[in-house]
């Protein structure tokens, strides 16, 4: 315990009054508790030395000049200006003041140390112990942080690290919608800063340096919560495909994909029996579309994923694989396997991993079903491509068929639908790959006679539809059955809230679709087609495009608003030492030059 | 014993086992040695005030016994949003930091240049305590943070964050 000192105030305390306040250490929140009351608030003059330092600042005597809350810490008087009625913490000293004990009643308060402080505001906290503050807040709490002033909305959004980190964690991009949405914000940004003439040419969609993480958060949540809450726009329809050189008419379309630099739709022609792929580049949907040559073969099926596109032909009963390259429109594979359906798990630059199953479709009840994966490289022998193959025992129904679907870069599901079988009819199969082995291994399988999947990877869900619009999760990590509400808005954007706002969504929570709004004039039947920002109505050829995002530029800082200084002690001592090394470096170079300028003289005077 | 010497040139004798919580002067006796010297010579703390450094002894005496945190002891409990848990603040802690913000800001300084981790994580979690389940007006007054965002930036701010209100 330390002793306190006598502190004295110039004649305008009893002495008995100070020492009330006079604590111990051990005591300092009771200090605490009677600082603010009005009654400790005195009037004092006083003159500071003009040696007097705040740290590195000096000390104007104005400052603690005026009302001044006082109180003891310790063996300390803390004193602080409440000029203005603002409570300027910075200017808060500490001082030690003698006894005098010859006038213990009326004693002058005298200056006795050199040494003062700063009592530190939230302002002053350097940014690596901001850091450390802003480990313990959520997001929400920074955004609500981040509302009070400007310099805190740059305190937090410049923690570019930390933002990218969440969004990263919160919204994981191996999940297709929230890859899509981050895709779409890019392409929003670059359009944005296009428009206003930030950038002559558009930006680079794959580039992050651009993004601003804290903005890219704050519109993903904004997206979400607007979906939920039915807050959305009505935007134009800017572009239309261009069909020609293409014979459209009595052309109907199966499918499309809507990858990150192309747009595939596949059409059928019922007149000539036929069906065709047709490939946009998104960015010049002005063009014509280049068609995909069957090679005379009979299109089943096909997939598309990054920048490629594999479809499943019949020609003469022999089932091929044709696997196309977007980039350079060329078909890089013919490969004549039997199969009934296949898909892309993953693919990059150079390579693509292609899923198949087959089974005896020609069965009913329990049948074998085969499925294989293979890695197929470009400019690669087939005999080298590795692959694995497998089996699982599926029960197939009359008109129902076996799926292959999926899930995420390295999980499938293989499912079909039948409601009294007691062998399991969905089955999610994982892929193990390193550089010498492939592997694909069933996880766990369920009797849960599916409909429909929607594969929830950001939050390790599978929903799985089992009779007419009821829907049930399953987790991914081992089938287990998951309760928690389901609105209809989070199937169509993709875009899940986050675990914690999930779980407070009630169970009888329902989602008021925009095309039962009277003002759309839409009906029961309009169809709806959705994006993670956006749906389109279709309404017997009448188009409604209902806008979610909130991609407006970020709000930004006025050009009187000053930027706030990064308080950090390395910072400084950095900044301090480059300019110490400029100095140096141009009073040698100022030195050199009067050299030459003097050599100079006393050459031409000789 | 220790002796520490404050900013403003205050001795404490401290006992070498309740100091050595600060890892700084850990190293530093380590540093020394055995020797009496660090018995008899202070060891000044020109960045800590005496009465900082009284609320640092305060705090080290009381949580003598309890293991030192380093920094290689980062496996923090975080919650869904990947922020670390700061609602676990034992009694004796919570009423440790009762004090004015200047202190509290002060103590954050001194358990960082005096690398206590365990203090400047209860500083910060207090800090961060303050700021949770208010709205940006409340925050304004707690930390008396002047407003200079104009009525329609303030509408356009608010207006983006409008998910926040279901944290």
């Amino acid at each position: 315990m330390v002793e306190a000192k006598v502190i004295a105030d110039a004649g305008k305390c009893s002495r008995s009054r100070l020492q009330r306040y006079m604590q111990p250490v051990s005591a300092t929140t009771k200090c605490h508790t009677s600082w603010q009351q009005p009654d400790i608030c005195e009037k004092h003059e006083r003159n500071v030395p003009a040696n007097a330092r705040i740290g590195q600042e000096p000390v104007e005597p104005r400052e603690i000049v005026g009302s001044v809350h006082w109180r003891a810490v310790g063996n300390a008087l803390v004193i602080g200006d409440i000029r203005k009625d603002q409570w300027l913490a910075r200017w808060i000293h500490t001082l030690q003041v003698a006894v005098d004990s010859k006038n213990e009643h009326t004693l002058d308060l005298r200056l006795q140390s050199s040494a003062y402080y700063v009592c530190t505001t939230m302002k002053r906290i350097p940014e690596e112990l901001l850091d450390h503050i802003f480990g313990f807040l959520n997001d929400a709490e920074l955004f609500v942080l981040a509302c009070t002033s400007w310099q805190w909305r740059d305190r937090v959004s410049r923690r570019q690290t930390l933002w990218r980190r969440r969004f990263k964690r919160q919204f994981p991009q191996h999940d297709d919608n929230e890859r899509e949405w981050l895709c779409q914000y890019r392409r929003a940004l670059a359009a944005s800063m296009y428009v206003e003439g930030a950038t002559s040419e558009p930006l680079d969609t794959h580039a992050d340096i651009s993004l601003d993480w804290f903005d890219a958060y704050g519109k993903r949540r904004t997206t979400e919560y607007r979906w939920r809450s039915g807050e959305h726009t009505i935007a134009w329809h800017l572009e239309r495909l261009n069909w020609s050189d293409t014979n459209s008419k009595g052309q109907k379309a199966w499918r499309k994909w809507h990858l990150h630099e192309y747009l595939v739709i596949g059409t059928t022609y019922e007149i000539q029996h036929r069906n065709y792929l047709y490939v946009w580049r998104l960015d010049a949907l002005y063009k014509p579309p280049c068609t995909i040559d069957d090679r005379g073969r009979w299109i089943q099926d096909a997939d598309a994923r990054g920048d490629w596109l594999i479809v499943q032909c019949k020609s003469s009963g022999v089932n091929t694989l044709l696997v196309y390259n977007l980039v350079d429109n060329t078909c890089c594979a013919d490969i004549t396997e039997d199969f009934v359906q296949c898909c892309i798990l993953r693919c990059t630059a150079d390579s693509l991993h292609v899923a198949w199953i087959k089974y005896d479709f020609s069965n009913h009840g329990p049948v074998t079903v085969t499925y294989r994966l293979q890695h197929i490289v470009l400019g690669q022998e087939a005999s080298l491509w590795r692959q694995v193959d497998g089996s699982v025992e599926m029960h197939l129904s009359p008109y129902e068929s076996i799926h292959l679907q999926r899930v995420d870069d390295n999980r499938l599901a293989i499912w079909t639908n039948c409601r009294d079988a007691l062998i399991p009819d969905l089955a999610l199969l994982e892929v193990t790959d390193d550089t010498t082995k492939l592997s694909l291994k069933i996880k766990w399988s369920h009797a849960v006679a599916a409909l429909e999947l929607r594969p929830i990877v950001s939050r390790g869900l599978l929903g799985v539809r089992h009779e007419q619009n009821a829907w049930k999760m399953l987790s991914l990590g081992d089938g287990s059955e998951v309760h928690l509400s389901q609105l209809d808005c989070w199937r169509s954007s993709g875009l899940y809230p986050l675990e914690s706002q999930w779980l407070g969504v009630l169970k009888n929570a329902t989602w008021r679709n925009p095309k039962a709004s009277a003002a759309l004039g839409m009906h029961n039947w309009t169809s709806q087609t959705s994006t993670p920002t956006a749906s389109l109505y279709n309404d017997s050829g009448k188009f409604t495009i209902v806008d979610y995002t909130a991609h407006a530029s970020p709000i930004k800082r006025p050009p009187g608003v000053k930027d706030y200084p990064i308080a950090s002690s390395k910072h400084c001592t950095a900044e301090k030492k480059r300019k110490k090394r400029k100095d140096k470096y141009l009073n040698a170079m100022l030195r050199k030059m009067q050299d030459l300028l003097h050599s100079f003289d006393s050459a031409k005077d000789a | 014993m220790v002796k520490l010497t404050s900013s403003e040139g205050t001795e404490f004798d401290v006992e070498r086992s309740v100091i050595e919580r600060s890892l700084l002067i850990k190293n530093l006796l380590d540093d020394v040695g055995e020797s009496d010297t660090c018995a008899y010579t202070p060891i000044p703390l020109p960045n800590v005030s005496g009465p900082i450094l009284a609320k640092v002894i305060e705090y080290c005496e009381h949580h003598r016994n309890d293991p030192v945190v380093g920094h290689g002891d980062a496996d923090a409990e975080l919650d869904a949003s990947g922020a670390r848990v700061s609602d676990e603040i034992d009694e004796w802690d919570m009423e440790f930091c009762k004090v004015d913000q200047g202190t509290l800001f002060e103590m954050i300084l001194a358990a960082n240049y005096l690398d206590i981790r365990s203090m400047l994580d209860l500083t910060c979690k207090t800090v961060a305590n303050m700021i949770k389940n208010k709205t940006p007006e409340e925050i304004r007054k707690t930390f008396n943070i002047t407003n200079d965002f104009s009525p329609e930036e303030e509408e356009q701010v608010q207006r983006e964050n409008a998910w926040c209100e279901d944290r």
